[in-house]
């Protein structure tokens, strides 16, 4: 059991996370977690599979980047998985 | 003092993960006014990128796989939506995708060709499109700016 101090104290600190997250926030498609780390939402990944299969361009992780694919052959490498994870 | 290494080690931790995360409105910042003329009207898009990434243009070369940057009117009877206009974009071979690239970087205007059939109450409503990258290939996913004018 924790004593109202360290209640206080645990309140303190979430509300700081919050207050942190709230203004750093969160790209648009990415929700914070319990953590305020920016996590990507079920629609978010939809739209990676289809950014995936309309260019080759590939989710990075940890980011909210796309890395694009080098060569042609890898164009159509990265197309054709997720034509595959759509199916 | 722990109370106080604690605070740094958790902006550390919260800075390691939101370092990648990148808004495009802290790359990409648009302005947008309505230019009306006698007969033609424009949207207009003031663009402005910052360095080291680009938007891709309008137009794009047959068979490119890059997202186009467009400026979509939502459709209403007072005004007919026409041409886009775009600078001449910056057009490059890349010879390991053996494609044509087409871009735009800086500060640059993109307009859209509007007539308009009646000006009482009008609102011009709609999107900015587009996807932006940096020049070491990485990308945000594709976005848009709405617009009220």
């Amino acid at each position: 059991m924790y004593t109202q101090e360290e209640k206080d104290k645990m309140a303190m600190k979430n509300s700081t996370i919050d207050k942190f997250a709230a203004k750093k926030g969160c790209p648009e498609g990415y929700v914070p977690d319990a953590n305020g780390v920016c996590q990507k939402t079920a629609e978010q990944k939809k739209k990676d599979k289809d950014l995936q299969l309309k260019t080759g361009q590939t989710p990075i992780p940890n980011s909210n980047l796309y890395q694009m694919p080098k060569t042609k052959e890898e164009r159509l490498k990265n197309m054709e998985d997720a034509k595959k994870l759509n199916q | 003092m722990k109370k106080y290494f604690n605070i740094i080690l958790f902006l550390l931790f919260q800075q390691t993960f939101f370092a990648q995360l990148i808004n495009h409105e802290d790359v990409v910042k648009v302005k947008f006014s309505l230019n009306k003329n006698e007969g033609e009207s424009f949207i207009v898009a003031k663009i402005n990128i910052i360095s080291g990434w680009y938007i891709n243009s309008y137009k794009l070369p047959k068979g490119s796989y890059a997202i186009p940057s467009e400026i979509n009117v939502n459709k209403t009877n007072k005004l007919t939506v026409k041409e886009m206009i775009e600078p001449k974009p910056i057009q490059y071979i890349d010879k390991d995708l053996g494609d044509m690239q087409s871009h735009h970087k800086g500060s640059i205007i993109m307009k859209r060709k509007v007539l308009i059939n009646s000006s009482s109450n009008l609102k011009v409503t709609g999107v900015f499109s587009f996807q932006v990258c940096n020049e070491a290939g990485k990308c945000l996913v594709p976005y848009e700016y709405p617009f009220s004018l």
